[in-house]
């Protein structure tokens, strides 16, 4: 299991969990749909890949990378 | 009349669906944010009248941003609204997560499901998922008023009491009477799995910790959960998917791309400025302003007819004609900008905007979100501080409020083009664009300083949703250019003309009220101005005149060229005499060199913004940050002024190679006493690394 910020471009990742605090930030992504068992994948990154832009239940969503850090995936 | 609230998460096209049945002109988007506050207009239907409130977009009944608040307490406060819940059917899913909050708090919802595109990536039955969810559906196209009338037909029958059979699952493990201090229903116990601190705040619980520690630790998730599954399971059932990802587009992979994106970017900038101040916005405007004066003549003949050449003819001939005049043929300049600005907005581009700009904008303690603000800042400072609400930390919000009046507003397009053009000709567009990036520039360290001094951001939670690229409507192109128009003719028939009169007659008449303007005696604004001009005298403009015009541009900026042309007696609205007249030795206005004119150019960059401005800023930020922008703002014009007059001149006295030499030679000096300080600081701190929390050079 890795942070989703760890995730490989291009790669289907299914969502495990999340780590931390359960705050407005965790709440809000979970809005936007982040549920374990749900397929995410890494679309592209910003140049210093402190933004990630994540394809989840069929949109695009760009990210914070440290925001990211709180998602759990794995392959 | 019955109230009827305007809810949906940013994009779905609230505002749009608002005009469509108000039939106003509100701003619109193709972007996250572009509602920052409620509106609220009348339309009737069936005998009756209601009053539609259009709301900022909100994912759901938890607010994180500033203007996701005024969306949730305008829904607590007006629980017994009617509500139209528009859904994007693009993104169904996670739309109708909003609605089953609404749904859950016992709202009187219709949902609104809003056809945006030719082919979307749901494909729903409106009658099965009415009857799935037990309340009103309806399909519409909020842009081109297709379904309105089922809509506005839905707003007339009775409440529905929605099917959420999901709730029954919810627990609550401790005494309900005590922990909710006698004020336990059924939304509380969802608002305890959400962990909503701010809705039991406004609900008078304060001891929240025990209601959190009586629901499951991952209560969030589990709600979530739960709420994503029913969509999943009644969109299985009255939807058909297909395999399209919203918001995805092969154009960015050139758009996106880490090596391109900056330079796309820049050329994109380059060729809104060269088409707006340049080729068709200079053309456009040359044939306006031959059109005023040929409409002018007449009016200025039947004039001297009538009163002769007394001072009635002076004030129409310089300070109407000759002065707002000059301004009003900048009109297609300004309304060009205006219209690239939207193009932009309504493409998609401005959310790849801000993920470009997120890594630069984090550093300073920003948000990529903030490049929304800036870029409006080039627009109108006014409107873009307002924007400056869709960030979620308050320092943020505070920080990109007060960097928009560094944003040069297309109100100084005039003053660039006119004084610029006068000493720089066809270079000007370099000149130009110098002041554009010095206006960033400046906002980045101000933005940087504020960051390490007093206002601090906490990490930005910077989560952006992308949207499909589309095209400007014609009509929204219309509708724009028309706004726009109006706006500025407006603001010319009011603030420009009354200004222009009042510094006229304070330039004409003395104190004792005698007209000075022919006799060469001294009038009330040249006795004025030239107490204060030996203030701007380092700056290389100490000029009277110039002194009181950008007093004058402290109403609006525009009203410095127009009394630049007042004091040099310019009688037509022809830029080209006033760039004429600001050379010529014998003008009231004057500019010796070139170092003055940059000096005095970037001084209008930096000063002070216009009087609407700053009633926004004390609107936004309150009166202590208010007028520590301003300090800052006049500080900043006045320093940076006298540097580059003073860098300037030496360049035009001494030639090239002398003054680059010593400029190269005093930045070295500077860049190596930085670094010297800095590594005496690294090299003595006291701390042990492992124990400090200081995140120092020397801990990295």
């Amino acid at each position: 299991m890795i942070s989703l910020s760890k995730a490989e471009t291009k790669k289907v990742y299914k969502v495990a969990g999340f780590n931390g605090d359960f705050d407005g930030v965790t709440r809000r992504l979970l809005e936007l749909g982040f549920s374990v068992g749900q397929s995410v994948k890494v679309v592209a990154t910003s140049l210093q890949k402190k933004v990630f832009l994540i394809e989840l239940r069929g949109y695009i969503l760009s990210v914070r990378a440290s925001l990211l850090d709180r998602v759990q995936v794995q392959a | 009349m019955k109230e009827v609230l305007l809810v949906g998460n940013p994009n779905a096209g609230k505002t749009t669906l608002f005009n469509s049945l108000t039939h106003s002109n509100e701003h619109v988007g193709n972007w996250h944010g572009v509602t920052v506050e409620n509106k609220e207009k009348v339309f009737s239907f069936g005998g009756e009248e209601f009053s539609l409130i259009d709301t900022p977009g909100i994912y759901s009944l938890c607010p994180l941003s500033f203007e996701e608040e005024v969306s949730v307490k305008t829904i607590f406060d007006k629980q017994d609204r009617k509500i139209i819940n528009i859904c994007d059917e693009n993104n169904l899913q996670r739309n109708l997560y909003l609605s089953l909050c609404l749904l859950e708090k016992g709202c009187d919802v219709v949902i609104a499901i809003n056809e945006i595109d030719k082919k979307p990536i749901f494909k729903v039955d409106y009658a099965k998922l009415e009857k799935l969810l037990g309340v009103s559906v309806v399909g519409i196209n909020a842009e081109k008023k297709i379904n309105l009338e089922s809509l506005k037909t839905s707003l007339l029958q009775n409440s529905k009491r929605a099917k959420l059979p999901y709730l029954e699952r919810l627990q609550y493990f401790g005494d309900k009477d005590t922990d909710f201090e006698g004020k336990f229903d059924r939304f509380m116990l969802i608002k305890a799995y959400e962990r909503d601190e701010k809705f039991f705040d406004r609900v008078g619980i304060k001891d929240t910790c025990k209601i959190f520690a009586n629901v499951p630790q991952n209560s969030m998730q589990v709600l979530s959960e739960f709420r994503f599954d029913f969509i999943d399971q009644i969109l299985k059932k009255c939807a058909v998917r297909s395999s399209q990802v919203y918001g995805q587009s092969k154009f960015d992979k050139i758009l996106l791309n880490k090596w391109l994106a900056f330079p796309v970017f820049i050329l994109i900038l380059s060729g809104i400025f060269y088409l707006t101040f340049f080729s068709l916005g200079q053309f456009l405007s040359d044939c306006l302003s031959s059109l005023l004066n040929l409409c002018s003549e007449p009016i200025l003949q039947l004039i001297e007819n009538s009163f002769g050449r007394s001072w009635i003819f002076d004030l129409f001939n310089v300070a109407i004609f000759g002065g707002v005049g000059t301004v009003l043929s900048f009109l297609p300049q300004i309304v060009l900008l205006f219209f690239f600005l939207s193009i932009l907005e309504d493409s998609g581009y401005m959310s790849r905007i801000a993920f470009i700009f997120e890594d630069i904008l984090g550093r300073i303690g920003l948000s990529g979100k903030s490049v929304y603000t800036l870029l409006m800042g080039f627009g109108c400072s006014t409107t873009a501080i307002m924007t400056a609400r869709n960030m979620d930390d308050k320092n943020a919000k505070i920080k990109t409020a007060l960097l928009c009046p560094y944003m040069s507003c297309s109100a100084k397009i005039p003053i660039y083009t006119v004084i610029g053009g006068a000493f720089f000709g066809g270079n000007n567009i370099f000149c130009i664009i110098g002041l554009y990036i010095l206006g960033v520039v400046v906002a980045i360290a101000i933005s940087k300083i504020l960051d390490m001094t007093v206002l601090k951001s906490k990490k930005q939670s910077f989560i952006l949703e992308f949207p499909p690229y589309r095209l400007s409507s014609p009509k929204r192109v219309a509708n724009i250019l028309w706004k726009n128009v109006k706006n500025f003719l407006v603001k010319v028939g009011s603030v420009m003309v009354s200004m222009n009169i009042v510094i006229w007659v304070l330039s004409s008449f003395s104190f004792s009220f005698k007209y000075v303007a022919e006799d060469g005696g001294m009038s009330m604004l040249e006795s004025f101005g030239r107490v204060l001009a030996p203030l701007f005298a380092p700056l290389g403009f100490g000029n009277w005149a110039i002194v009181a015009s950008l007093l004058a541009g402290l109403v609006a900026k525009e009203v410095v060229v127009s009394s630049i042309a007042m004091f040099n007696g310019i009688d037509a609205s022809a830029t080209k005499l006033i760039s004429q007249s600001v050379l010529l030795p014998t003008s009231v206005i004057f500019f010796a060199s070139k170092a003055s004119v940059i000096s005095f150019l970037v001084f209008c960059l930096l000063y002070t913004p216009c009087i609407a401005s700053i009633s926004m800023l004390l609107q936004e930020v309150g009166t202590k940050w208010t007028i520590l922008s301003i300090a800052i703002q006049l500080f900043c014009a006045y320093v940076l002024s006298f540097v580059i007059y003073n860098i300037a001149f030496a360049f035009e006295v001494f030639g090239f190679a002398k003054p680059f030499v010593t400029l190269v030679t005093v930045c070295v000096i500077v860049v190596a006493v930085i670094f010297i300080i800095k590594k005496i600081k690294n090299g003595t701190c006291a701390y042990d690394c492992s124990q400090c929390d200081k995140n120092c050079r020397k801990k990295k």
